[in-house]
């Protein structure tokens, strides 16, 4: 971004400053904790994953637990018998099993029931295949992807079927973007599930090639030489200062481990590989706007992720 | 022709053709660093090669032969460490975001009144240079300087000539502030807490010059500033708005950076009374900030000034040879001579010589040079070590407010000013405050040494006292 150390030095310090002078106050929006949760199985490795998720929730929440079996194409008793078999493992729980449905489509089935349930939190699996490990790491199944979709509320996914759930959820990674509407309530609703016990860690993200490509669109000229590691991520610390202050603001006053990291490099992949290394419970704001990059980016990730995923 | 070898230099008779030969690298060496034809790491570093092959040309490494570097070397290996630890430290602790919150949350008393903040920014940068040693002090101030008067509409140039000039003060503050202070005291073995009676209230007497002079010249534009950036209550909001929480990353890590620094600063404080050195206590300040505030050593170590770093070893080399042909004793000799053996005309002598040195050519330079000088002039004349070292305490750290490129302060302000702004200011702008200021700061340094000496008040240095 300069010619000499000293103009380095001078931006790192610049761009510390500003973001304190141009922080905006973010208020967080406050979350209300959902009196029910729907919790949809699918009979795959995954089912006691989503157990365990929807019982941490529930408990943490106060909140019921509505089951379903989204799979097709079984009948009632078969239903029954499974969803029995869940909620024996969400002791402790209040738990519902929703009405029989008509839809044979999974992803049909999850969204009438949430619709049905007035469930205003979504736990449910995004396939993991334990036997083919690579191909389970990029995929998501469509069931997901159409349920993301058309959720209007928060949508936790179970991936890797793992021992060790509970722990992610006690170390949630909050993925944001600095200009991102949705940030708020993402930080807001992991607050919220998390608690003040938690540890939080809130990741921005600086994608050199994205932001390139961005300006390239909008066609505007990009010096790569001035893209240095060390400028892109002043910028985005002084573009940041609103909701790191919001974030250390709730830490501060709810005595919270929270910290605040900056990363170079692919989004998706940075963001998955952060999360998947430290065994987090991944949060990432979902823009309303299903055509967007950032939406399709949202969903790159949750397809690298091993870890749960709440999508916000 | 007997030369004095390895540094002893008792009863010699003096060596002329050695003597002009190193003492002509060495005055072309500091033409260069003064008039930047080279890099003035790249200038010492030749100038020392060029004097080590002179010396050895002579013969004055002794038996030893080169090894005698390694022992000039050696001999600052100190100043090297201090420098080293320092910036490590200095860079991770910062990484924590802890010296913009504490400058944020003091510009936000102010409410940004531009009087004010004038006020507090001298106070500030007093604060950091104090803590954190000019270049990283300036920086920061400079930086915040640029920040707010671009959110508040206000005319930087006030408050970074400031920046440039009171840092200097700021420098004179304790034992491990400033560089030059640094080598002084170590160079003559000064207890830390005799700095507070020596030093300290020079460094507050001239800082407060510095800002009543200043806020006198910039009277006008900070009166303007007022009425351009819009509504007081507007001008409070926004200040109001600065969130300082913004540029922390992590609590934690924040406190630890707090605490590491105060242990840091009691350290330098009681190096002497423990027994170690003040690199040591750097040294070790700057590995616990690596391990308790989650530095990361390769881009702290990368931030070390390794240039300045040559730059000493060039001059520490370049001093040793010319003091081994006897040049600097001599030039003691003559000093005493000159003032007749008194005291006050020394004390006026080098005061002078140095600020004037100082203005144009790096203070370091100066004061390393003065050092061996002062060291001769004090072992022969235990009586005038005190006021001649408390002397170049003061001109070496104030010279440099005289030009825009006397000291670090004024060229990282300046260089700021021009980089974000693209506003130059002129040598003549600069010189009309900064020489106003050097005089009277002069006149109180020297007053103050004349003044405490003949009152007996000013402390002795036991290494000529015993």
């Amino acid at each position: 971004m300069s010619d000499t150390p000293l103009d380095d030095d001078l931006h790192e310090a610049m761009a510390r400053f500003s973001a304190a002078a141009n922080a905006e106050h973010v208020e967080l929006p406050q979350i209300e904790p959902p009196a029910k949760v729907l919790v949809a199985f699918d009979q795959s490795n995954q089912d006691d994953a989503v157990a365990m998720l929807a019982k941490h929730v529930c408990t943490h929440y106060g909140s019921a637990a509505v089951l379903t079996l989204a799979s097709p194409g079984l009948d009632a008793d078969t239903r029954r018998t499974h969803l029995e078999a869940m909620q024996a493992k969400l002791e402790g729980i209040t738990c519902e099993l929703a009405p029989e449905q008509d839809d044979e489509d999974p992803a049909d089935r999850i969204i009438d029931a949430k619709i049905a349930a007035g469930a205003k939190f979504l736990v449910m699996p995004a396939p993991y295949l334990e036997d083919i490990k690579t191909l389970g790491r990029d995929s998501v199944g469509s069931t997901a992807e159409r349920v993301l979709a058309r959720a209007t509320v928060p949508v936790l996914f179970a991936r890797e079927p793992r021992e060790d759930l509970a722990n992610a959820l006690k170390r949630p990674l909050v993925r944001l973007h600095v200009r991102q509407r949705e940030a708020a309530q993402a930080l807001a609703t992991s607050f919220t599930l998390g608690g003040k016990s938690a540890e939080y860690r809130v990741l921005f993200v600086v994608d050199a090639a994205a932001m390139a490509e961005a300006m390239a669109l909008l066609g505007q000229q990009v010096d790569e030489s001035k893209l240095t590691d060390q400028a892109l991520l002043d910028d985005a610390m002084a573009a940041a200062g609103s909701l790191v202050a919001t974030a250390q603001h709730w830490a501060a006053d709810n005595h919270a481990a929270l910290k605040v990291e900056f990363k170079i490099g692919s989004d998706p992949d940075v963001t998955a590989r952060t999360a998947n290394d430290g065994g987090h419970l991944l949060v990432l704001p979902c823009p309303a706007d299903r055509n967007s990059s950032t939406y399709s980016r949202a969903l790159t990730v949750l397809r690298l992720s091993s870890v749960p995923v709440l999508m916000v | 022709m007997l030369i004095a070898s390895g540094g002893e230099t008792a009863g010699f008779e003096p060596a002329w053709v050695p003597m002009a030969v190193l003492g002509v690298i060495m005055v072309v060496t500091y033409l260069f660093i003064a008039f930047e034809r080279l890099h003035k790491s790249v200038s010492a570093i030749i100038g020392a090669i060029a004097a080590v092959v002179a010396a050895m040309a002579f013969g004055l490494f002794g038996s030893g032969g080169y090894h005698h570097v390694h022992e000039i070397v050696g001999h600052d290996l100190n100043i090297l460490g201090v420098i080293i630890g320092t910036s490590i430290l200095v860079d991770t602790v910062g990484g924590s975001g802890l010296f913009h919150f504490i400058a944020i949350r003091v510009v936000k008393i102010t409410h940004g009144e531009p009087r004010k903040l004038f006020l507090f920014v001298c106070m500030l940068t007093f604060v950091f240079v104090s803590l954190l040693t000019l270049a990283p002090g300036a920086l920061l101030m400079a930086s915040l300087v640029l920040v707010i008067c671009k959110t508040l509409n206000y005319h930087p140039k006030p408050y970074l000539i400031a920046v440039a000039i009171v840092a200097n003060s700021a420098a004179l503050t304790t034992f491990s502030s400033g560089i030059a202070t640094l080598m002084i005291g170590t160079a003559a073995q000064i207890p830390y807490v005799h700095f507070f009676i020596g030093s300290t209230p020079l460094a507050f007497a001239s800082a407060i010059i510095a800002y009543l002079v200043l806020s006198r010249i910039y009277r006008k534009t900070l009166l303007e500033d007022a009425k351009t950036a819009g509504d007081e209550a507007d001008r409070k909001l926004k200040v109001a708005g600065f969130e300082e929480w913004a540029l922390v990353k992590n609590r934690k890590i924040f406190w630890r950076s707090a605490v590491v620094l105060g242990a840091t600063v009691i350290g330098f404080a009681t190096a002497q009374v423990i027994g170690v050195g003040l690199d040591f206590i750097a040294m070790a300040g700057g590995m616990a900030a690596l391990l308790f505030c989650a530095g990361d050593p390769e881009k702290a170590i990368k931030k070390v000034k390794w240039t300045v770093i040559l730059f000493f070893v060039g001059l520490f080399v370049i001093i040793g040879c010319v003091k081994d042909t006897g040049l600097l004793q001599v030039t003691a000799d003559s000093l005493v001579k000159l003032g007749g053996g008194s005291t006050t005309v020394l004390v006026l002598i080098i005061g002078v010589f140095v600020m004037a040195a100082s203005g144009f050519v790096d203070n370091i330079p100066v004061t390393a040079t003065m050092l061996p000088i002062l060291d001769q002039i004090a072992r022969d004349n235990p009586g005038m070590a005190a006021p001649l070292y408390w002397v170049l305490v003061g001109a070496s750290n104030l010279g440099g407010n005289g030009t825009p490129i006397g000291s670090v302060s004024a060229v990282v302000a300046l260089h700021a000013l021009e980089t974000d702004r693209g506003e130059k200011v002129g040598w003549g702008e600069f010189m009309k405050a900064g020489m106003l200021i050097l005089a009277i700061q002069a006149v109180i340094v020297i007053g103050y040494v004349l003044l405490m000496n003949s009152l007996g008040l000013l402390p002795d240095l036991p290494k000529y006292t015993g």
